[in-house]
């Protein structure tokens, strides 16, 4: 990082007016340091810590929460409703000896 | 950090909870039906809303025509693999093979028979409105062709080839045409 005396005639040469103020010195070391703590891992932590505020974690949780009854539910229907489906067919197929043999043959051409 | 990652973890864990719970609660009646000793006969119990006493009934009919259905099917696989083999040693339709025809034609209907007659014996146990959409069901199911060159699937005749009888469109060359 570069410090006052480097930095002051470099930016005088680039045309810029600087305030001779002291505090406005230390007030932009202040706000490079700043943005030198908002590195993508700063990022990542601070939007972790925030995921346990209050504020953001109650939603959160209550859209996860909802999003998991939803695809649960959607899931267990789709699977009951397969069951039912796949049983339906056993039932006729059991009851027929002409399906059986038919699915033997099926399955021999297959193989 | 170390607190916030449990937090995390005990999370995705309820969560995991949740929806084993969820799915669970949702099959609960397929994972029964199928622990039971006759799983296609639970569909049949929940599809025609069938009492214990029907029940006890169809299951009944339902195991003696499986002894039934096993000879019909081993007497059936004999004459199918007869019908092969002398067509595939015959190269033109001899008297042979329309006799392995005929045979196999004929187990086909014995089979066919005994499906009816089983379907009549299980509607009679049956409420008036449930045996009729039992029969029809089972009627669409076996009975109906299944996939004939001019035969939709509304059961109905057309002039114009369907496309389900070209060979690459189904995975069955056997179509029920007896």
């Amino acid at each position: 990082m570069m410090k006052d005396e480097e930095q002051i005639p470099e930016l005088k040469e680039w045309g810029l007016h600087l305030p001779d103020d002291p505090h406005f010195h230390s007030s932009v070391w202040r706000e490079i340091a700043m943005r030198d703590a908002t590195s993508p891992a700063n990022r990542v932590r601070e939007f972790f810590e925030r995921l346990f505020t209050p504020g953001f974690a109650i939603p959160a949780a209550s859209a996860a929460i909802l999003a998991v009854m939803l695809s649960a539910s959607l899931h267990g229907l789709r699977s009951r409703e397969k069951t039912w489906e796949s049983l339906s067919l056993s039932y006729n197929s059991a009851i027929d000896p002409i399906s059986h043999t038919e699915a033997i043959s099926f399955s021999r051409s297959k193989h | 950090m170390a607190k916030n990652l449990v937090i995390v973890i005990l999370s995705l864990a309820l969560l995991a909870c949740l929806y084993g719970g969820i799915y669970g609660w949702i099959t609960a009646d397929t994972a029964q039906a199928m622990q039971s000793d006759h799983p296609e006969l639970e569909w049949l119990r929940r599809e025609y809303q069938l009492s214990e006493t029907q029940f006890s009934e169809i299951r009944e009919k339902h195991e003696a025509h499986d002894i039934v259905c096993q000879e019909l099917c081993r007497d059936l696989v004999t004459v199918q693999k007869e019908l092969e083999s002398v067509i595939t040693t015959n190269p033109t339709a001899s008297q042979e093979v329309r006799k392995a025809l005929a045979a196999w034609t004929k187990q086909r209907n014995r089979c066919r028979e005994a499906t009816l007659t089983h379907m009549y014996e299980v509607s009679s146990v049956m409420e008036e409105d449930s045996a009729a959409r039992y029969r029809e069901s089972i009627f669409r199911y076996l009975i109906i062709p299944g996939k004939m060159p001019h035969i939709g699937q509304n059961g109905e005749f057309q002039e114009k080839l369907i496309e389900h009888a070209a060979p690459d469109s189904s995975g069955s060359m056997n179509p029920d045409d007896d």
